[in-house]
C-alpha cells in the first residue's frame, strides 16, 4: 500500500516546497510507503488522497475536515517529520 | 554551488531592525539595490506574513520570507540578514528569529535546486548558529557553502 500525501502551507509558494524535499527526503531515507504532491488551499478542497503534511498552524484548522492531518513545526527537522509521518503510519495500518 | 544564490553584496551583519516587518524590509533592501526584484515583491513578503502568519519561520531562529514571484521577482537568488537583536516574529515554536533568509524566486528548476540547497544547509542547527553569530560577510558565505 502506497499512502498519498498533499503537502501545502497557506500560500502554496515556498515554505510547502521547501517542506516537501524535506518529506521527501524524510520518505526516501526510510522507505515509507508514502508517495507526495505539492498543492496548495485550493487544490487540498479537491484532494482524495490519505494525508495532508502542512504547518502545524494550519493543521489546527485543518483537523477533522481533512482524513489525516500533520502538522510540522520546524520545517528543517527531519527528526520531527519522520516521527509524526511514523505515527501516521501506524495510526493508520 | 551556493555562490550561484548569493554574493558577499547581499548579506547584511548587524541589522538593525527593531520589528518583524523591518527585519524583513532592512534583509530583503539588498535585493531591490542590486536589481533582484522590485520593491512590490518585498511589500509581498511583508503581506504574505500578515496574511498567512509567522510560518516563515521555518526553525529555531530562522525566518525565510518570499513573495509572488509576478509581484516582482527579477532573478532568483537569496540575500542574508544577521539580526543585531532577536525579533519576535509571532511564531510560537521557532522565535525568536535572529538569522532572515529572504528568497527572490522565478518559478523553475533553479529556484527548486534553491530550495533544495537550503533545505540541506537549515537542516543543520550548527549552520543556523553559526550564521546568527557570524562577524563578518566571509563568515556567512564561509557556512553556506559548507554542503
Amino acid at each position: 500500500m502506497l499512502y498519498k500525501a498533499i503537502v501545502c502551507c497557506r500560500a502554496g509558494m515556498g515554505s510547502s516546497m521547501f517542506l516537501k524535499i524535506k518529506a521527501d527526503q524524510v520518505i526516501a531515507e526510510n522507505s515509507l510507503p508514502i508517495k507526495t504532491v505539492h498543492g496548495n488551499m485550493d487544490t487540498l478542497i479537491d484532494f482524495n488522497g490519505d494525508l495532508v503534511i502542512t504547518m502545524s498552524d494550519l493543521s489546527e484548522e485543518l483537523q477533522g475536515k481533512m482524513p489525516y492531518v500533520i502538522g510540522i513545526d520546524r520545517v528543517a527537522d527531519k527528526n520531527e517529520i519522520k516521527e509524526k509521518l511514523e505515527k501516521f503510519l501506524n495510526d493508520i495500518e | 554551488m551556493s555562490l550561484n544564490y548569493t554574493s558577499s553584496e547581499l548579506i547584511q551583519i548587524g541589522v538593525p531592525a527593531r520589528n518583524w516587518e523591518e527585519a524583513i524590509r532592512l534583509s530583503a533592501e539588498p535585493l531591490v539595490k542590486h536589481g533582484i526584484c522590485l520593491p512590490e515583491y518585498v511589500d509581498d513578503m511583508v503581506l504574505n506574513v500578515i496574511e498567512h502568519g509567522p510560518y516563515i519561520v521555518l526553525t529555531d531562529n530562522l525566518a525565510v520570507p518570499h513573495g509572488r514571484a509576478e509581484t516582482g521577482a527579477l532573478k532568483t537568488t537569496i540575500s542574508v540578514g544577521i539580526l543585531k537583536d532577536p525579533v519576535e516574529f509571532g511564531n510560537k515554536t521557532n522565535d525568536p528569529v535572529r538569522v532572515v533568509i529572504c528568497m527572490s524566486a522565478l518559478d523553475g528548476e533553479k529556484y527548486m535546486h534553491m530550495l533544495g540547497w537550503l533545505a540541506t544547509i537549515l537542516e543543520d542547527r550548527g549552520i543556523i548558529e553559526g550564521l546568527a553569530n557570524a562577524e563578518n560577510t566571509d563568515k556567512v558565505l564561509e557556512l553556506l557553502q559548507h554542503k
